[in-house]
């Protein structure tokens, strides 16, 4: 199998799994809201960037999951769509360009928004401040960003190179 | 774009069909009408050459430039 086949299965199966893992998280805040909170709260008391201890920080860590976790979805389709469109042939289109540009603006504003929503909820929930500034968390999502907006300008120049190329008599 | 192609001029001249021309300097038609419409970004010194020498012209009579307003 092509490493670009590779890839795009490897996607599409990371982006199965994200809607999988999205919709138990869904299911998770439904029986909090509804059930009982405190089931919840033993399965997540440890599992997060910092300790769950009451039910307001569980539905509010749970509803930003959520909401977190549908814009990465989101990013996900983005990209399993612009695989698809690589591989079907044209290369350098319109499509291509803006999608390279989109998810990578995208990457950027969610991974520093996530940083900072569990900046805000640990000084909340748990009154301490602590800034997490991770190499592979923080700091490799946002060069995975940019790369993406980097690759979009390449896409241009070459787009423009082409049509020179296909006017060129 | 101030570089005019003047090719439709020239063909009426030697009475020459865009086809034709086509067909005797190896180019599609599709890329003669680029040429003639003004669209094309670049030409090839070998198409001017086969221009040339099949019109039997020189490459200014075929190109001419108008500075922009």
């Amino acid at each position: 199998m092509k490493s670009s086949e590779w890839l795009k299965n490897i996607f599409s199966i990371a982006y199965y799994l994200m809607i999988f893992g999205w919709i138990i998280l869904l299911g998770f805040l439904l029986y909090a809201v509804f059930i009982n909170p405190w089931d919840i709260l033993k399965i997540l008391r440890d599992a997060e960037e910092f300790k769950i201890e009451s039910g307001n920080a569980l539905y509010t860590t749970l509803t930003y999951e959520i909401l977190s976790g549908g814009f990465w979805i989101y990013i996900f389709l983005l990209f399993k769509n612009l695989m698809k469109n690589l591989l079907a042939g044209q290369l350098f289109t319109r499509f291509q360009i803006a999608s390279f540009r989109l998810i990578g603006q995208l990457i950027i504003y969610i991974t520093i928004i996530d940083a900072l929503a569990y900046f805000i909820f640990r000084i909340i929930f748990q009154g301490r401040l602590r800034i997490s500034a991770d190499l592979f968390d923080f700091w490799f999502v946002i060069g995975i960003g940019l790369f993406s907006i980097f690759l979009s300008s390449i896409f241009n120049n070459a787009k423009i190179l082409k049509e020179e190329n296909e006017l060129t008599v | 774009m101030p570089i005019i192609i003047n090719l439709d001029k020239i063909l009426e001249d030697r009475g020459v069909k865009s086809n034709q021309l086509a067909e005797k300097i190896g180019i599609t038609k599709a890329n003669l009408s680029i040429l003639k419409t003004g669209k094309a970004k670049a030409v090839r010194f070998s198409t001017l050459e086969a221009i040339c020498e099949a019109l039997n012209c020189q490459p200014g009579d075929i190109l001419y430039y108008t500075p922009k307003d």
